[in-house]
């Protein structure tokens, strides 16, 4: 025995072997160990099923409204619920208006150029949080009074308390399944067109694939909507008057100041930074492209569209990536102006009862999980632009 | 130096970072089992730590210069007061609402007096301890003058400020549903942002705890012109007092105590100017008792608080460098406009709830 322990120890392979089972036990005991302590010692999570104990009506959608009898779970999940709605349409927004911009920067006429350089200089180089009071505190308090129903009436209002929009309303609680079904026909209409494209390039006869998707789309949709009863309707914004004479919009959907101070400014501050990235990605494009494209004949638009950005858009998606994943992160500075994101839902919490390093744990959870969610949607839209 | 010695080597650090590991682990756990008593850090390291309000006028303000004002600064003194004999050995923390809790909890302050609600979930959950109440606060609604409105109950479809993570949040949601009212909100993250909502009339009302809405009205009418009043109900109850943590008794009865001993001080008419006379005199058992000597030649009574940690005569000290409970009152919330008579906070003699358990 006493042999075979000593042969273990004195051949290089088995000692190395030994020394990592004794290391490696040893580390996963010592990391056990302080989850054990962290876990049992602070992170009692018993807080989570109590009351939220206060009504936060901030959200653009009635069903993201906390209530007051809400478990506190459920309000913190709203919350990120509130910070995706917001980052998904400045997210959307700042993408439109960054390549407006970028391109704008590289157009030929002066006029426009300058333009842009003034815009992108001017909100790239303020704080996100100045531009976010700025709007909550200056320029909607400057807005006129509800009482003064300016906007087109019956339609849309604007006031200091917010914009008032026509909106959607459910008819009935199943409602949702025409959102599914417009998803599921969405996905069969781009199986379809690709089949019909891959059909063309085939046999080379036009096998008209976008007018095929376009008609099982709208098709599927004005179909399901009649079968299931007209689940949505319209419904248009108001100003009523209660018994003791305060205003407020009735009917439609009131974006209050918060929501629209955090789209704006999140909008403006990121529209920024990806116009630059859309104009060094252009640039990039080698100038050879354009001028083999224009010897072949293409306009300008043909030679904007179908050579330039498409190669653009390569060197373009990583560096959005990043700007999308920063957007999403910043978006927690709304929670100074008033709007019910994450952070805002979960410092209320903390303050009642004072679970600060459980509640903000979720937090990281949230903007961990978004940001991979964001990475991965990025990086499959990378695989599929670059060269294969 | 070859492969083996290389492994040994590693080896050795792995099993010496183990060992501290362990040894840290358990010194930790020795940490968390004998409970500190704070009474015997403070008197060791030489000063108290209070963490008090930064910026609410004849509460708590932190001036640049250093010096602090207020209420609860006031009471803050008691205590160093009590335990030194000397009302300076006190270094003032800002405590914000968010953090307030999480300072008392990993001991950066010794004691919290920052208008502080005692409700019952801060006290069972965050293992906190209250003190009695200093000031007996309560949720309010204020309104413009013009708006014709005479009782909160007509507040139905309005649209009200509050400051954000206050618990007046949950007064106003629990008031309007009892009622049957519906309204709107606009939370802020500071009074400024909600001064200029409200008169730029984005909302209709201003709730905040009473205490804070008088001096706000006042600001209203001397800074703007603008007439606003103060609805007559009450929505919640709003004790505010001082708070220490939990399992330390020690502690938490000298901090208990020097409040009482100032509530009974005014009851007995024992104020900053004639606390020495009274010392030397006592006029009745009870101040005798309250300034720790002798009553008609007796020998002191020995109360027992702080256990000898803290001489006996401790409220002389705190009387004379702080004075009583009406002292302080006067000096700091009457002076920012919140009335004394009539209200809460009014002796129990006249009809309020200031009221001290005997110190005998």
């Amino acid at each position: 025995m006493k042999e075979y322990l000593l042969d273990v120890w004195n051949h290089s392979n088995s000692r190395a072997r030994v020394v990592n089972i004794v290391v490696g036990v040893a580390a996963a005991l010592i990391a056990l160990y302080l989850v054990y302590s962290i876990f049992s010692n602070l992170f009692d999570f018993r807080f989570i099923t109590g009351p939220y104990g206060s009504p936060d009506r901030s959200s653009i959608f009635s069903a993201l409204e906390v209530e007051a009898s809400d478990p506190r779970w459920l309000g913190m999940l709203k919350g990120a619920g509130n910070t995706i709605s917001v980052v998904v349409f400045a997210i959307a927004l700042s993408s439109f208006l960054g390549l407006a911009v970028g391109v704008a920067r590289l157009a030929n006429n002066p006029i426009l150029t300058r333009l842009g350089k003034v815009y992108v200089e001017t909100f790239r180089n303020l704080p996100l949080l100045l531009i976010m009071f700025f709007f909550a505190f200056g320029v909607f308090r400057a807005l006129p009074q509800i009482q003064s129903r300016t906007g087109i009436d019956g339609f849309f209002y604007v006031s200091n308390r917010g914009l008032a929009i026509p909106w959607l309303e459910p008819t009935h609680s199943m409602w949702w399944i025409w959102p599914l079904v417009l998803v599921a026909a969405a996905v069969v209409a781009v199986a379809v067109r690709r089949r019909k494209d891959r059909q063309e390039e085939e046999t080379g006869q036009s096998m008209r694939g976008n007018t095929w998707a376009a008609g099982i789309f709208l098709g599927a949709a004005v179909v399901s909507f009649l079968a299931l009863l007209l689940p949505l309707r319209l419904t248009l914004p108001d100003v009523a008057q209660s018994e003791s004479g305060f205003f407020t919009y009735a009917g439609g959907n009131q974006l209050g100041l918060g929501y629209i101070s955090a789209l704006v400014s999140l909008t403006l501050y990121f529209s920024a930074f990806i116009a630059e990235i859309v104009r060094g990605s252009i640039q990039a494009v080698p100038h050879g492209q354009v001028e083999a494209a224009s010897s072949l004949g293409f306009t300008v638009y043909q030679r904007f569209t179908l050579i330039v950005l498409p190669q653009a858009l390569r060197i373009m998606i990583p560096a959005l990536n990043n700007e999308y994943q920063n957007a999403n992160k910043d978006s927690t500075l709304a929670h100074v102006i008033a709007y019910g994101e994450i952070v805002l839902i979960s410092n209320r919490i903390v303050n009642n009862a004072g679970n600060l390093l459980q509640t903000y744990l979720f937090i990281f959870l949230v903007f961990i999980i978004t940001n991979l969610i964001i990475s991965t949607i990025m990086n499959t839209i990378n695989r599929n632009v670059q060269l294969k | 130096m070859n492969r083996h010695g290389r492994l040994v080597s590693l080896f050795a650090v792995m099993a010496a970072l183990l060992v501290v590991f362990v040894v840290a682990a358990c010194e930790s756990d020795d940490g968390e089992d004998a409970r500190e008593n704070t009474l015997d850090v403070i008197i060791e390291r030489g000063n108290l730590i209070c963490g008090v309000k930064a910026d609410t006028p004849g509460f708590g303000v932190l001036n640049p210069d250093g010096s602090a004002e207020g209420n609860d600064v006031d009471y803050c003194r008691a205590l160093a007061a009590a335990v030194f004999g000397d009302a300076s050995k006190v270094e003032f923390k800002e405590a914000t609402s968010a953090n307030r809790f999480e300072l008392l909890a990993a001991k950066e302050i010794d004691v919290l007096i920052r208008t502080t609600t005692w409700t019952a979930s801060r006290d069972a959950d965050l293992e906190v301890a209250y003190a009695p109440t200093t000031f007996y606060d309560g949720a309010g609604i204020m309104v413009h003058a013009g708006s014709g409105v005479g009782s909160v109950n007509e507040l139905g479809g309005s649209t009200i400020c509050i400051l954000d993570g206050t618990s007046t949040q949950g007064a106003v949601s629990d008031y309007f549903a009892e009622n049957g009212l519906t309204y709107s909100e606009l939370t802020l993250q500071d009074n400024a942002a909600i001064r200029g909502a409200f008169i730029g009339g984005q909302c209709d009302a201003w709730s905040s705890d009473k205490s804070q809405l008088g001096g706000h009205q006042f600001t209203l009418k001397s800074d703007d012109g603008i007439d606003a009043v103060v609805l007559p109900e009450t929505l919640s109850k709003e004790p505010l007092g001082p708070s220490v943590r939990d399992y330390d008794s020690e502690w938490e009865d000298v901090v208990r105590w020097v409040v009482n001993g100032m509530i009974i001080a005014e009851e007995q008419g024992v104020t900053s100017a004639n606390v020495s006379a009274m010392a030397a005199n006592p006029p009745n058992n009870t101040v005798a008792r309250l300034l720790g000597v002798g009553f008609d030649g007796g020998a002191p009574s020995n109360l027992g608080i702080g256990h000898g940690k803290i001489p006996g005569t401790f409220m002389q000290s705190v009387i004379s460098q702080v004075g009583n409970y009406g002292e302080a009152y006067d000096a700091t919330l009457e002076a920012v406009g919140l009335t004394r008579a009539g209200s809460l906070n009014d002796s129990y003699v006249n009809g309020g709830l200031i009221y001290s358990p005997p110190m005998r």
